[in-house]
C-alpha cells in the first residue's frame, strides 16, 4: 500500500514533520514502511499494512494514525449523502451472505475527460493508471476512504441489476481486456442478460466508462472477503479493489466513499443527480465496551504506565471512555480488530513505545519431567558419526515419485511446487545419492555422509511417519565396504549394540542387501544404478532411530582379563559364494573358551588364488579369562581348527 | 714433546670441526687414536724414556687422549642432532575432519543459549494437520493472515483436518501446551515447509526454532530480556534490539524484532540494506485465543512466544549469501564451519 504526503495532507496538518520522522514513527508503531520516494513536490511512502489493519488501506485511516502519534486534528470534509429521489432500478442480491449491502447511484448528463492534473498525480504518485475523470474519481475516493467503487456505462447495462455467482460457462471480457471463463466460485454484477463485473474484482470491458459515457451508475457495496478471496484466486487475478475486499472494508464508509464521488463527479464532469438505490442490510460496526484495567496491562507488560498516560493514548487514537465501577473503553467504528483487552494493551503500548519496556530476564520455571531427550540423543549420534568420519548433510525431504528406490507406497503433495517434485521421501538414503553426486563432479571421490531426517510413507489405516538415519559411503574401491562395515559396528557398539545379526536379501536397486535386525540394512547400490548416477561403488546403510534410541544402553564395567593372549595366522582362500558366516561358526565351536577375537588382516586377489576364490589371512587371538594357556595347549587348539577348516567345503589352506 | 703435543690437539681441533659425516668422523677417530696413531706409537715408547722425564710424557699422553676423545664425542653429538633434524616448515600431509552441518551448529548454539536459562528442548512431527498447523494458533482457514503461510498439503484422506507438511514450528507449542501443565518453557527446533521457489534467500524446505514460555506472570519485558540475553550471547554483547509492533495472529502484542547491523556496527551496509537493523525474528505475547484453545486459561497464565528462521540467522552469523548452499552439502562449503 501506498500514499503520498499531499495525500494525507488534505486531512491533517503535517507542518514541521519530515518525511523521515514519519517514516520512522509510523515503522515504530506497527506500520512499516519500506520505502519512500521523492515525486516532484511529493513524497510517496510504501507501507506494509498488516492483514488485521483494513482501516490501514485507506488515507483517511493513515490520517487517524499519523494523528494520534503526532498529536494532530483530523479533518474530514462534510458529505453531502444525498439519497433522493429513490432510483428506478432493480437491484437484486442472490445471497445476502455473499453481498450483505449493494447501493448505486446514478449520476445523468456527465461530461467524460481527462482528469485534472492534481487528481491525475494523486493517482499516479501512488501506482494507479490515470483512465478518465470519473474511473478517476472513483479510485481517488477508494484510496481516500478504503471502500472500493465501481462506475458502470447506465446505457450499456439492463434495467434489472443482480448479485449472484456465475454460472459455469459464462464468460467475461474485463477491462484489461482478458476473456475469462468463469465459474459457480465467483461472484458477479449481472444484468438480465450477461455478467457485467466479477463483484469486487475487476470491472466489465463492455460496460466501462468512455470518453462517449453520458450517465453513469456508480456502485458502492459489501462483499463476503471469503467469496471475493475464493473468487480471485479461482481467476488467478488481483487487483486493488480484492485486495480490500479480502481484508474487509468499513461498512460506515461505504455511503462516504459513494457520495463524495458523486459529488466531485458532478463539480468535474458535470452532469446531474438522478438518484439512489440500495438493496441488502444496512450494516453498522457493533459497538462493544472492553474492561480496561491499568494493573493488569502492567503486568501482563511489565511496565509502569500511569492510567493517565494510557488513557489519553486510547483517547488520541478515537478509543471512547466510560467510566464506571471500573473503566470501559470502546474503540472507533474503524476499529474493529479490536476485541480482547490484551488488543488494547498492544494499542497502549505501541504508541507509548515498545523501546519504553525493560529488558528483564524472568526466573524461567517449568515442570521438571525426568523425560529422556529423542533430541539430545540425535546429538550425540551426530557427534559418533562426525567423530567417526562421516561429515552431515541436509538434503530436501521431497522429491520425485520417479526417485523412490523403495517398495513403501509414498505419500503425495497435493499441490507441489514442481511436477518433478511430488512425494514425501519414505526412506532417507536418496538424499545422500545426490550428495556424492554433487561432489563426485567436483572431483571428490572419497565420501562418507550421514543425514537424520523424517521418512514419510502410506500405511493401511493412514501414513506414518519415522526418523531415520542414513549414513554413507562413496569410495573407488569396492573393498572399502569392509572399513565401511567396521565403522557401522564401532557406531553401533558406541550406542550399546554389540551383537546384531545380518540377513543376507535381495532387494532392486541394490546389488549385495541385508537387514539388520528389524530396525536397519546395509546394501551396496546396484552397479547399473550407480553408473547411471556417474557414480562408483556406493555403500548404504539406514537405521530406524526411533528403534536405536529405543535400544541404547548405558555401557557396564567389565572386568579386564590381564592373562597374556597368543596369535596364531591361517592363510585361507574361500569360494566366493561361502558366507564368511560359516567360517565363523567353524572358528566359534573349535575355539570356544580359548577364543579371544579373530580378525582379517589381509584380502588378496592374485595369481596365486584360484579363480572364483578369495584368498585372505585369518588371526586368531587365544585367551583364556582365568589363567595363562600354555603354547601347548594353543597349538592343539589351533591344529583342530585348521583340521576343521580344511574338511569345508569351498574353503582351501594356503 | 710439548710442542709437538701442542700442535697435535691444534691439528686434531681443526681436523674434527671440519668434519661432516659420522663415517669421516670414525675414520678421524681412528686417525688420532687408532692403534697406528701418534699417540699409540707414542705410549709404546714412553718406557724407552729416561725414568724423569716418564711422568711427563705419561700426563701429556693422557692430556691428550681425553681432549682428542672429547673432541670426538663432542663432534658426533653434533652430528647425530644435525641428523635428526627435521624441517619445520615442510608441508604437512593433508588431513580432512568430518563436520557437523553449519545449521546443527546453529541449532545447537540456539537450543543451549535458551537451555542455560531454563527452557527444555523438544520436537514435533513434520506432518501435521490444519487444526494444529492454523486453527489452533487463532490463523482462520482462509483470511489474507494466512498469506504468509503457504503450505503443502498432503494426498492424505482424513474426515475431519487436512494433513499438511507443518509450515511453521508453532504447531509444537500447541501440542506441548496441551500435553504439559504450566509453567511452560520450551524450544524446539525443526524442519518447516512452504511452497516457495528456490532463489538466493528462499528455500521450499527449511528451519525454524519456535521458544515459548507460560506461567502465571510472565510479561512482555521478560520477552524483552530473554531475547536480548538470546542474541547477545548468539551474536555479541554490543548488539542491541529493536522491537517493533508488528501483527502475527497468534500473538497479542506482537513484535518483529531487529538487530543493530553487527557487519556496519549500525553504519548501513548492503547486508541491512543501508538500514542499520537486521530483522531477525517474530515474537509477542501468546493470543488469548490460543491459551484457551489448549486448555489454559488466559484469565489465570499468560505467556510468550517467539519464532526464528534459522538458515536467515546462520546466513547472518558466517555471512553466507544464499540459502542453497545449505542444501548442496559441498564438501568445501562444510569443511569452512565448526563449533566455537
Ligand atoms: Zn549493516
Amino acid at each position: 500500500m501506498k500514499f503520498s504526503l499531499k495525500f494525507l495532507e488534505e486531512f491533517l496538518n503535517l507542518k514541521g514533520i519530515t518525511p523521515a520522522e514519519l517514516a520512522e514513527k509510523l515503522t515504530m508503531a506497527g506500520l512499516e514502511v519500506s520505502q519512500v520516494e521523492r515525486k516532484e513536490e511529493d513524497f510517496v511512502f510504501e507501507v506494509e499494512v498488516t492483514p488485521n489493519r483494513y482501516d490501514l488501506l485507506s488515507i483517511i485511516g493513515i490520517a487517524y494514525e499519523v494523528s494520534a502519534l503526532f498529536k494532530k486534528k483530523v479533518k474530514i470534509p462534510k458529505v453531502n449523502l444525498r439519497s433522493q429521489p429513490l432510483l428506478n432500478l432493480s437491484l437484486k442480491i442472490e445471497n445476502q451472505g455473499d453481498c450483505p449491502l449493494y447501493t448505486a447511484r446514478l449520476i445523468k448528463g456527465v461530461k467524460v475527460s481527462p482528469s485534472p492534473g492534481w487528481l491525475k498525480h494523486r493517482l499516479t504518485n501512488l501506482g494507479i493508471n490515470s483512465v478518465n475523470n470519473v474511473v478517476d474519481i472513483t479510485n481517488y475516493c477508494m484510496l481516500k476512504w478504503g471502500q472500493p467503487l465501481h462506475a458502470f456505462d447506465f446505457d450499456k447495462i439492463g434495467s434489472i441489476i443482480s448479485v449472484r455467482r456465475a454460472q459455469k460457462g459464462e464468460k467475461l471480457l474485463c477491462i484489461d481486456n482478458k476473456e475469462r471463463e468463469l465459474s459457480s466460485e465467483v461472484l458477479v454484477i449481472a444484468d438480465e442478460n450477461k455478467p457485467l463485473a466479477l463483484a469486487g474484482i475487476i470491472g466489465g470491458h463492455d460496460s466501462e466508462v468512455s470518453l462517449t459515457t453520458k450517465n453513469i451508475l456508480i456502485e458502492a457495496a459489501v462483499f463476503s472477503p471469503l467469496t471475493i478471496r475464493r473468487g480471485r484466486r479461482n481467476l488467478g487475478v488481483e487487483s486493488e479493489s480484492s485486495y480490500r475486499f479480502e481484508r474487509g472494508v468499513n461498512p460506515l464508509n461505504l455511503e462516504k466513499a459513494s457520495a463524495s464521488a458523486c459529488d466531485l463527479i458532478l463539480k468535474l464532469a458535470g452532469g446531474e443527480f438522478a438518484g439512489y438505490k440500495r438493496a441488502g442490510k444496512k450494516l453498522s460496526a457493533k459497538p462493544f465496551w472492553i474492561k480496561f484495567d491499568i494493573q493488569r496491562l502492567n503486568n501482563f507488560l511489565g511496565t509502569k504506565i500511569k492510567e493517565k498516560q494510557a488513557l489519553q493514548i486510547l483517547k488520541r487514537l478515537n478509543f471512547s471512555l466510560k467510566k464506571k465501577t471500573s473503566i470501559l473503553v470502546k474503540p472507533p467504528s474503524y476499529r474493529q480488530d479490536i476485541k480482547f483487552f490484551e488488543d488494547l494493551a498492544e494499542e497502549v503500548v505501541r504508541i507509548w513505545g515498545y523501546q519504553e519496556i525493560k529488558e528483564t530476564l524472568p526466573p524461567i520455571r517449568r515442570n521438571l519431567k525426568g523425560e529422556a531427550s529423542f533430541y539430545k540423543f540425535k546429538e550425540k549420534i551426530k557427534d559418533k558419526l562426525v567423530n567417526l568420519g562421516f561429515s552431515e548433510a541436509i538434503t530436501f525431504s521431497i522429491i520425485s515419485e520417479r526417485e523412490n528406490l523403495t517398495s513403501y507406497k509414498p505419500l503425495f503433495l497435493e499441490n507441489p511446487l514442481r511436477k518433478g517434485e511430488n512425494i514425501l521421501r519414505p526412506e532417507v538414503f536418496g538424499g545422500l545419492l545426490k550428495v556424492f553426486q554433487y561432489n563426485v563432479y567436483r572431483k571428490e571421490k572419497e565420501l562418507e555422509f550421514f543425514e537424520i531426517a523424517e521418512s514419510f510413507f502410506k500405511t493401511n489405516s493412514g501414513f506414518k511417519e519415522k526418523t531415520k538415519l542414513v549414513i554413507g559411503k562413496h569410495t573407488q574401491n569396492i573393498d572399502n565396504f569392509y572399513y565401511f562395515k567396521g565403522k557401522l559396528e564401532v557406531f553401533l557398539a558406541d550406542c550399546g549394540i554389540k551383537e546384531f545379526s545380518l540377513k543376507e536379501g535381495n532387494r532392486p536397486a541394490f546389488s549385495d542387501y541385508a537387514l539388520i535386525e528389524d530396525w536397519g540394512w546395509v546394501g551396496v547400490l546396484d552397479k547399473e544404478i550407480s553408473r547411471r548416477l556417474d557414480l562408483e561403488n556406493v555403500f548404504i546403510a539406514e537405521f530406524d532411530l526411533e528403534e536405536l534410541y529405543r535400544r541404547r544402553k548405558q555401557p557396564y564395567f567389565e572386568e579386564i582379563v590381564h592373562f597374556p593372549w597368543v596369535e596364531r595366522d591361517i592363510s585361507l582362500a574361500k569360494r566366493k559364494e561361502l558366507r564368511f558366516g560359516e567360517i565363523e561358526d567353524i572358528i566359534k565351536t573349535q575355539a570356544g573358551n580359548f577364543l579371544k577375537e579373530f580378525r582379517i588382516v589381509d584380502i588378496y586377489k592374485g595369481e596365486k588364488i584360484p579363480s572364483g576364490f578369495i584368498g585372505f589371512t585369518l588371526r586368531i587371538f587365544y585367551q583364556h579369562k582365568q589363567r595363562t594357556l600354555s603354547s601347548e595347549e594353543v597349538d592343539k587348539v589351533h591344529f583342530q581348527l585348521r583340521e576343521a577348516l580344511a574338511q569345508k567345503e569351498g574353503l582351501i589352506l594356503r | 714433546m710439548q710442542e709437538d703435543f701442542q700442535k697435535l690437539k691444534q691439528t686434531a681441533e681443526r681436523d674434527f670441526r671440519k668434519v661432516q659425516t659420522l663415517e669421516e668422523l670414525e675414520a678421524l677417530k681412528v686417525k688420532f687414536l687408532g692403534r697406528n696413531s701418534f699417540l699409540a706409537q707414542f705410549s709404546k715408547k714412553i718406557p724407552l724414556l729416561e725414568p724423569s722425564l716418564r711422568p711427563q710424557a705419561g700426563r701429556l699422553l693422557n692430556e691428550a687422549k681425553s681432549f682428542i676423545t672429547a673432541l670426538w664425542q663432542e663432534r658426533k653429538k653434533e652430528l647425530n642432532l644435525q641428523q635428526d633434524k627435521i624441517d619445520l616448515s615442510f608441508p604437512s600431509y593433508s588431513l580432512r575432519r568430518a563436520k557437523l552441518h553449519p545449521l546443527t551448529l546453529v541449532i545447537r548454539e540456539i537450543c543451549s543459549i535458551f537451555e542455560r536459562i531454563g527452557f527444555e528442548i523438544q520436537e514435533g512431527r513434520e506432518i501435521e494437520d490444519e487444526w494444529h498447523n492454523f486453527t489452533a494458533l487463532n490463523i482462520p482457514l482462509e483470511h489474507p493472515s494466512r498469506d504468509a503461510f503457504d503450505t503443502f498439503y498432503l494426498n492424505i484422506p482424513s474426515k475431519r483436518y487436512k494433513y499438511l507438511l507443518r509450515s511453521h514450528t508453532s504447531p509444537s507449542q500447541i501440542r506441548l501446551m496441551r500435553k504439559r501443565k504450566p509453567p511452560l518453557a520450551f524450544v524446539v527446533p525443526g524442519r518447516v515447509y512452504r511452497p516457495d521457489n528456490m532463489d538466493a534467500s528462499h528455500s521450499f524446505m527449511f528451519h525454524q526454532i519456535e521458544g515459548f514460555a507460560v506461567d502465571k506472570d510472565i510479561n512482555f519485558s521478560h520477552l524483552k530480556g530473554v531475547l536480548a540475553y538470546f542474541v547477545q550471547n548468539l551474536f555479541s554483547s554490543e548488539v542491541k534490539l529493536r522491537f517493533r509492533p508488528h501483527f502475527f495472529p497468534f500473538t497479542e502484542p506482537s513484535a518483529e524484532v531487529d538487530i543493530s547491523c553487527f557487519i556496519c556496527k549500525g553504519k548501513g551496509c548492503s547486508v541491512c540494506k543501508k538500514s542499520g537493523w537486521l530483522e531477525i525474528l517474530g515474537c509477542g505475547m501468546i493470543h488469548p485465543e490460543v491459551l484457551s484453545s489448549c486448555g489454559i486459561s488466559p484469565k489465570k497464565y499468560q505467556g510468550f512466544a517467539f519464532g526464528m528462521g534459522v538458515e536467515r540467522i546462520t546466513m547472518l552469523k558466517y555471512r553466507i549469501n544464499d540459502i542453497r548452499l545449505f542444501f548442496e552439502n559441498d564438501l568445501r562449503f562444510l569443511e569452512q564451519f565448526y563449533e566455537v
